[in-house]
């Protein structure tokens, strides 16, 4: 007990056992201060790194990129005209509910009821205006190898693959849990993932378009069953589609463990069905499934 | 009073029914897309060229290890092409900096890598090659020979410049490439956007501008309808004409009635041949 009263807190000047106080907020040690980078030598660093003076800036408009000229000079106001609906309102997704008061059990129950219906919320569906009109955001192409779980080497051959086609460090995907009769084990290395953006994003597209799909005799399209509901769309492709990509399609010998991937889609678009009219008109084809019956 | 209030109300409802149906008619943007990019100003070009340069100078080097094993013929011929630079000096005074030497590159620069071609440059035939070339030249109008079918054949890119530009033929698909083109036809000796008057009661606008289309232009054209809603409506007196748009995809635009005149014209263009341009600029591409 007697110790505490010698101890000086940031609010006092002098010590606990006289009166009086700071009226100055003690803001400044919830702030944290990194002193190495206020020095002038460390100038260069605090630069941000879209600034071109900066060590890590990276140009992003490096040539005419076709795709964004075409949606900005034709999809955007088409799409616009498709979504349009006379006299629409915005659909309410399914929001968290109050507990109510009709139980005692009920007043001091923290937190929020699950949606009715469903264990998540979902989002409001908003009329299509002008300022909302769908977009691709990015494409994440994500690579799992389950060799790579007994040979963590394949994995080297998984990120040179997607390094190769979309000319970006691929980040490595790591187990999240363990299931022993798959060899899953937490941590270990499984495979790669990259995300597109902007004018990667609409190369991509444009290989896949142009060069890939076409020659994919089997392909039929994408599922039209595809999507989480959110517009995000995706489909894969295996380890002999990637073959046909023109940055591998010449050094074949070169690669002799590839692994399928798993494309996906994001947009800003709310419904699935949004998304693929977008998709559709970026020039990628959809189609039914068949049911298998008996 | 109350009577007198509801029969002029009736009266009114009658009179719709006998004179006052508007006259409902679809009008058809029918566009031609953009078939090639756009030009780009001089500032443009030489701000991707510098955007370009810098970005070039972050590439990693050429993995020659990777592509050509050692010892193979295809390194061989890929070491006769690229040289490698000097090695560094310190005894050398470097006007331009002191080069950062990895695996053969300057990585202060973007690094050039020459691949072995299977047809030549110019700069790299000798003049009697040259002779040649012009000689065949002359016995093809004036054409270099290309064999088509050749894989191995350089790529050359066709022309901006279409035969259509050069004839001033508005009446083609394949001028102004780079351009939104508008079809507009002539009837009484007045340009308009085609437009069909509802005669036979049709279910919907979009059907209406299709079954106008064919008859006016011929089952040869590919279209694709943007949407079932209009993007425009003009009311005059008791005339609705609602806008459709569409775009053609392929095929071309015939007249049926040899008399009527057509057009495929840019934005620019259909201001001086357009009556209304100003109410329904709006409706049309900048690009």
């Amino acid at each position: 007990m007697n110790s505490r009263h010698f101890i000086r807190q940031f609010s006092q000047t002098t010590t606990n056992l006289k009166t009086g106080y700071s009226t100055v907020l003690p803001v400044h040690h919830l702030v944290k201060v990194e002193k190495a980078k206020l020095k002038p030598c460390y100038s260069e660093v605090v630069i941000p790194s879209d600034d071109i003076r900066s060590n890590k800036f990276k140009p992003t408009e490096i040539d005419q990129d076709r795709v964004q000229d075409h949606y900005y000079n034709t999809l955007e106001s088409d799409l616009l005209l498709k979504f349009y609906e006379h006299d629409s309102k915005t659909i309410p997704g399914l929001k968290k509910r109050e507990w109510g008061t009709d139980s005692p059990f009920k007043v001091f129950r923290k937190g929020k009821r699950k949606p009715k219906g469903s264990a998540i919320e979902t989002q409001d569906i908003i009329p299509i205006n002008y300022q909302n009109i769908p977009k691709l955001n990015s494409i994440v192409i994500n690579s799992y190898n389950k060799n790579a779980l007994e040979r963590p080497w394949m994995n080297i051959c998984t990120r040179l693959q997607l390094a190769t086609i979309t000319n970006k460090k691929p980040k490595i995907l790591y187990n999240k849990s363990n299931i022993l009769p798959w060899k899953v084990r937490r941590g270990k290395e499984c495979g790669a993932k990259v995300e597109l953006f902007d004018r990667e994003m609409n190369q991509f597209i444009t290989t896949l378009t142009e060069i890939v799909l076409p020659r994919l005799r089997a392909f039929e399209g994408i599922k039209l069953t595809s999507g989480d509901t959110n517009g995000n769309i995706t489909f894969g492709l295996n380890a002999d589609d990637i073959l046909l990509f023109p940055e591998i399609e010449n050094f074949q010998e070169l690669y002799p463990n590839l692994n399928g991937m798993d494309i996906t889609f994001k947009t800003s678009a709310r419904t699935d069905q949004q998304a693929k009219t977008l998709l559709s008109s970026y020039g990628f084809p959809f189609y039914k499934p068949v049911k298998n019956s008996g | 009073m109350n009577k007198h209030l509801s029969n002029g109300i009736l009266r009114k409802y009658s009179q719709s029914t006998t004179n006052n149906i508007p006259k409902i008619s679809s009008t058809l943007i029918l566009s031609r897309l953009p078939v090639i990019t756009t030009e780009l100003s001089k500032f443009e070009k030489l701000f991707y060229k510098y955007q370009e340069e810098l970005w070039r100078r972050l590439m990693w080097t050429f993995p020659k290890w990777f592509y050509f094993n050692q010892g193979t013929l295809a390194e061989l011929r890929y070491k006769q092409l690229n040289k490698g630079s000097m090695s560094y000096d310190p005894k050398i005074l470097y006007p331009r900096g002191i080069p950062d030497l990895k695996q053969g590159r300057d990585r202060r620069f973007r690094q050039y890598i020459k691949a072995p071609k299977p047809y030549k440059e110019i700069d790299e035939l000798s003049q009697e090659q040259i002779k040649e070339i012009e000689e065949q030249k002359l016995k093809n109008n004036g054409e270099e020979l290309i064999n088509k079918d050749d894989l191995t054949r350089k790529i050359i890119p066709n022309q901006r410049v279409t035969k259509a530009d050069l004839n001033k033929d508005d009446k083609s698909l394949e001028r102004r490439l780079e351009r939104t083109l508008y079809l507009i036809i002539k009837v009484n000796d007045s340009w308009i956007l085609p437009t069909f008057e509802n005669e036979k009661n049709s279910t919907s606008l979009h059907e209406l501008a299709e079954s106008g289309l064919y008859k006016i232009g011929g089952d040869k054209i590919n279209y694709y309808n943007v949407s079932r809603i209009p993007c425009h409506v003009k009311e005059s007196n008791n005339n609705k004409e609602y806008f459709i748009k569409s775009h053609i995809l392929s095929g071309i635009y015939e007249p049926q009635d040899k008399k009527n005149d057509y057009k495929w014209l840019t934005k620019e263009e259909l201001k001086t041949y357009l009556p209304n341009f100003n109410e329904i600029e709006h409706l049309f591409s900048e690009v």
